[in-house]
């Protein structure tokens, strides 16, 4: 499938440029409202911290990852990179479902301490390792992130066998 | 893409097989695999969620401030 006119595909690298950027901005923040939950000691600031990381998760993290994830796959089914044909983007989709299926795991201890800071500080209800876990979380998913972007500039270069193989049919025809 | 293309061998014949997965696939593997582990590791030997809700039974502990919940 690499039938896309040229105003679709800068439609959808654009879709693809601004959802993989907005996530990797979103996780960001995320990390700092982590740190701060964890670091700081006004338990109104820890609240409001751990309330807000709830709300971004739902509000804007899981939509752009799956934002991503999908434009991601159309961009390279719908130009002649392929999903399967070079090594940068095989190793950017493996990253991206990675990526995706941790944060669908988190989703659930993230909303765990946003009910316990609701109600009462997390530290005194004994989440300190909880805590000290999402930070670590947001921290990795950022390196991951990084890197898939970094993998999107340098598109460094390596074809798989599949793409290899489809190469050799293109110009034996 | 010269690492794409068929090679000829000391003999003169054409390699025909698949090139091998480049260097930087092969580090990015390593360093992937290095942190998976040491985040597992961290995962083990901390204290998990599963672990948490194992031991509270999912219930929130602690006192329940006024204005909480309105």
């Amino acid at each position: 499938m690499t039938s896309m006119t040229p105003s679709v595909r800068k439609l959808a690298l654009t879709a693809h440029v601004a959802s993989s950027v907005g996530w990797l901005g979103a996780v960001a923040g995320f990390l700092a409202l982590a740190v701060e939950g964890l670091a700081c000691h006004d338990e109104r600031i820890v609240r409001a911290a751990y309330l807000s990381m709830d709300l971004m998760t739902w509000s804007v993290i899981v939509p752009l990852c799956f934002a991503s994830l999908i434009t991601g796959i159309v961009q390279s089914l719908g130009t002649p990179w392929g999903l399967l044909r070079h090594y940068w983007v095989l190793v950017k989709l493996a990253f991206t479902a990675l990526a995706t299926l941790v944060l669908l795991v988190h989703t659930r201890p993230i909303g765990y301490v946003a009910v316990v800071a609701a109600m009462t500080s997390p530290s005194a209800a004994g989440l300190g390792d909880l805590q000290r876990q999402l930070v670590r979380d947001a921290a990795l998913a950022l390196v991951v992130l990084l890197a898939t972007t970094a993998l999107s500039v340098y598109k460094p270069q390596g074809l798989t066998a599949h793409g290899w193989r489809r190469r050799c049919e293109s110009r034996a025809t | 893409m010269a690492d794409d293309l068929p090679r000829r061998g000391p003999g003169g014949d054409t390699h025909l097989g698949p090139p091998p997965a480049p260097r930087w696939v092969k580090q990015l593997a390593v360093v992937a695999l290095v942190l998976g582990v040491l985040f597992a590791l961290l995962h083990v030997t901390g204290r998990s969620f599963g672990r948490h809700m194992q031991v509270h039974g999912g219930e929130v502990q602690g006192p329940v401030p006024a204005g909480a919940g309105q």
